[in-house]
């Protein structure tokens, strides 16, 4: 009776011991991975975007090139170019900003910066000034 | 004298219908489908040349402005716009040629008048999509 009951302590022990290790080794296994990708974050494989509100450095020279073309068709334009209206632009997206004095030279803005190529989108926030007389 | 010129007379008239005959529509519709490529080739290919000039005068710009000169920036930003208008200009110029040419195969489906009609309708219609290109331009 005292060896049966050491016997069965004995594969109790045992089993324990084995299921104690096997978590263990599930959980080593685990851990690493899980830390590793959230301490070093995998890059962007080549060729996808930045991330959001982020741009590569093509994108900015890109960006800087529309603007200067926004710029001249501006100046170049009878309508527009007696306003020093501010262009910027992020992912081709172009923001004019500024003021004028008429809303035709304020339409006639956003008509000459969606001409432009490399333009996507214009946002226009020129305000018309009111006249003094 | 009165025989010759009825005779020069007869002949211009021969001529003149068998310039003016309609063709089966057999031959239409295979002079429409090659007319039809041949214009889609051409439109592809303006369209190809103005990138690359847009490209390349983009270019440009970006030099410009990595030497930080503002007067060749905006020098470079005009000549790039023009760049990019005549590209945009010879594109639609190019589809109105593709269109006219399709156009006017199809025109030989008719006969005498109806054609010529037909054809001059075609070129009017290409004359005035160059005209609205280069006022646009």
């Amino acid at each position: 009776m005292t060896q049966l009951l050491t016997r069965a302590l004995l594969v109790a022990a045992a089993l324990g011991s084995t299921l104690m290790a096997g978590c263990a080794a599930d959980s080593e296994r685990a851990t690493p991975h899980e830390s590793a990708t959230a301490r070093h974050p995998a890059p962007a494989p080549a060729g996808q975007p930045a991330a959001a509100g982020q741009q590569t450095a093509g994108e900015e020279v890109d960006d800087a090139v529309v603007t200067a073309k926004v710029k001249a068709r501006l100046v170049d334009d009878a309508v527009t170019k007696a306003y020093q209206i501010n262009v910027e632009t992020f992912k081709g997206t172009v923001q004019l900003s500024g003021s004028v004095d008429s809303e035709e030279a304020r339409l006639r803005a956003t008509e000459l910066a969606k001409n432009v190529g490399g333009v996507k989108d214009v946002k226009n926030s020129l305000q018309v000034r009111k006249s003094d007389g | 004298m009165h025989l010759k010129a009825l005779c020069a007379l007869a002949v211009a008239a021969f001529v003149m219908t068998a310039c003016n005959k309609a063709e089966t529509p057999a031959e239409v519709a295979r002079d429409v489908e090659k007319a039809r490529a041949e214009g889609q080739r051409d439109v592809a290919d303006a369209r190809a040349d103005a990138q690359e000039a847009a490209a390349d005068a983009d270019k440009q710009v970006a030099d410009a402005i990595a030497d930080h000169d503002d007067d060749d920036v905006a020098k470079q930003a005009h000549d790039a716009n023009e760049a990019f208008d005549q590209g945009k200009s010879k594109i639609v110029i190019a589809q109105a040629e593709a269109d006219h040419k399709v156009a006017v195969e199809k025109c030989d489906a008719l006969a005498g008048s109806a054609q010529k009609d037909c054809k001059d309708n075609a070129d009017r219609a290409l004359d005035q999509a160059k005209q609205t290109a280069k006022t646009n331009q």
